[in-house]
């Protein structure tokens, strides 16, 4: 794979979105964008999460998995892997700033129940990335969800007291705006050549 | 802690020593599962690359192994290796393994050419990681037949194929890509194309 | 509840997906055609069954603080041997979904019943509840992989039944299709039919 990690960069946050070209984080997505500045706290957790699962992931995958033909119990190994990382900041946050904890340590159990933590990490096996390739593709694929959420959440703040459909109140608006949102971001398409 | 009366399972370290125990069960399930399917999942992917690589050439297979050990040849030659297929001793056509890197991930090809290296006589995709239903139809089979009889050489050079729009009717030269997978499609188009200028230059094919 | 109920109950009354909008990361972007889904349906079905067993069987074992892992390193070991599964009878199916089949473990409708029934019912319920969750689950994806496939391409769990005239819509190929066809699924079910319901 010799594509250049800064265009995958630039395509996981926007021409190929995980969020919404691969719906990968859904269910954190829809319930917690109500309000902007949870969504900034997710999104800035999911993004940090990312970039670090998926450069721990990699050395794993690489350099214990491959040489102990252990490939296949990757998904374990992967969600472990998350599971405690996640454990070890939210207790770090807690000790070392309080203040940080108030703002980020909150959504953490939240995160290693989002897909697309070890989705980004399962990509990144499949499609045969380099060890820079994956960080950036982490981070980007981290910064993409950012973005998501927080548009919807602020779209959703301002339509808080607008009339709406029964039936359609809550999730099933919220997804027809992230379709909308979905389809913005195939005209981003064009900006990102990928050889 | 020894000598008190808390029961095992209210101890501290009964979560760890559960812990242990449950990941030693599962691991030891998967491992076995794992051990059982290995030799089938092997052998399944040599045989349909051997069946693909059979089909290229339009020869029979209906018994892989042996149809593959008659017809086919590996060689290498400047560090590239290719496949010779003989059909009553005369050699109808040589087989290459082509990648490149598409929208997501590589991609995999083999292609059998003619054997004075001037026209594809079929393409089939071993491998890609392209988007479901979209460049993931790269693979589907009138994607694929169209590159089948072209001839890539053009005034003594190799020239790439040009895509046309999924609708429209083809010219010789040209390829109908897949509508909403351009990306896919190029990429399909591209390694084609770089990858036959290598191969022919490792070989030291000429066109006079 | 009898066993029936509790089927009813979690594939449709409860059904997870219109009721909380739970568990569609992992499967929406395989919904565009039929045949995925219906694997993709079966594999959490499956996962969820057993998942719900086992975690029933063990609920007085498992230690409170460890419970979340133990819950994950269950289900993880059940995606996985779907996925070998998978690999060795079917790789063409293996090779369409990708990573699809890895994202069940994080498909928060298992953690779900896991934590909201597995643990606090008896193993056969919890087993049925599974079930009947999964079903429902499939039943949400195939409706909208229904819809994806014919407008997209025109057939119908692969074989063609609109005929060459039709015009593909690429729209229902791509990623924005899903968001709306589950939206109007939501709105259907939770609007009129649920009015008609309470009078």
């Amino acid at each position: 794979m010799e594509v250049n990690p800064l265009i995958i960069f630039i395509a996981a946050i926007f021409t190929s979105n995980i969020l919404l070209t691969n719906f990968l984080g859904m269910c954190s997505f829809l319930s917690v964008s109500r309000e902007v500045e949870s969504s900034i706290g997710l999104g800035l957790a999911v993004f940090f999460v990312l970039t670090f699962t998926t450069a721990i992931n990699y050395v794993i995958y690489h350099f214990i998995l491959v040489p102990l033909q252990l490939v296949y119990l990757q998904y374990i190994i992967f969600i472990i892997i998350i599971a405690a990382f996640v454990q070890l900041i939210e207790m770090i946050i807690e000790r070392f700033s309080p203040v940080l904890y108030y703002t980020l340590g909150i959504f953490l159990p939240l995160i290693t129940v989002n897909c697309a933590i070890l989705g980004v990490s399962l990509f990144m096996v499949i499609r045969e990335y380099t060890f820079i390739q994956s960080v950036l593709f982490g981070a980007g694929s981290g910064l993409g969800w950012l973005l998501a959420i927080l548009a919807l959440a602020g779209i959703r703040q301002k339509i808080k007291y607008k009339f709406v459909p029964a039936g359609l109140q809550g999730a099933g608006l919220s997804l027809i705006i992230t379709g909308i949102m979905a389809l913005g971001f195939i005209g981003f398409s064009g900006i990102v050549i990928i050889q | 802690m020894g000598k008190n009366k808390i029961p095992f399972t209210e101890s501290r370290s009964y979560p760890v020593f559960f812990m242990i125990l449950i990941t030693v069960i599962f691991i030891g399930i998967l491992a076995t599962f794992h051990q059982i399917t290995r030799q089938r999942i092997e052998n399944h992917r040599i045989l349909s690359y051997k069946k693909t690589v059979l089909s290229l050439f339009d020869l029979p297979f209906t018994n892989i192994e042996a149809d593959y050990n008659d017809f086919i040849e590996e060689n290498n030659q400047n560090g590239m290796d290719y496949l010779t297929a003989r059909k009553e001793n005369q050699i109808i056509g040589y087989g290459f393994n082509i990648s490149g890197s598409g929208l997501w991930g590589s991609i995999h090809m083999i292609i059998a050419v003619t054997p004075d290296f001037q026209e594809i006589i079929k393409l089939d995709i071993l491998d890609q990681n392209e988007t479901p239903g979209l460049g993931g139809r790269i693979t589907e089979s009138w994607f694929k037949d169209q590159f089948s009889g072209k001839d890539f050489v053009e005034q003594g050079k190799i020239i790439p194929f040009k895509l046309v729009p999924e609708e429209d009717d083809i010219d010789l030269k040209e390829i109908r890509q897949i509508t909403g997978a351009s990306s896919s499609s190029k990429a399909v188009v591209k390694i084609l194309y770089l990858e036959l200028q290598n191969i022919a230059d490792k070989l030291g094919i000429k066109y006079d | 509840m009898t066993k029936k109920e509790i089927f009813i109950v979690s594939a449709f009354t409860e059904n997870s997906v219109w009721k909380q909008v739970l568990g569609i990361c992992s499967a929406l972007a395989v919904t565009n055609l039929m045949k995925n889904s219906l694997v993709m349906g079966l594999g959490v079905t499956f996962t969820l069954a057993l998942s719900g067993l086992t975690i029933s069987l063990l609920r007085q074992y498992i230690p409170k603080r460890v419970r979340m892992m133990v819950q994950t390193l269950i289900i993880a070991s059940y995606v996985i041997i779907v996925d070998i599964f998978l690999k060795a009878f079917y790789p063409e199916m293996s090779k369409a979904l990708g990573p699809y089949v890895g994202l069940i473990i994080t498909n928060c409708i298992i953690m779900g019943r896991a934590e909201a029934f597995a643990g606090k019912n008896k193993p056969l319920d919890s087993m049925i509840d599974g079930i009947g969750a999964g079903l429902g689950y499939s039943l949400v994806l195939l409706l909208i992989s229904f819809f994806r496939e014919l407008f997209g391409f025109g057939s119908v769990m692969g074989f063609s039944v609109l005929g060459d005239w039709w015009y593909r819509w690429s729209i229902m190929v791509m990623a924005p299709s899903a968001f709306f066809m589950l939206a109007i699924l939501i709105w259907i079910i939770e609007g009129p039919l649920r009015a008609n319901r309470k009078k």
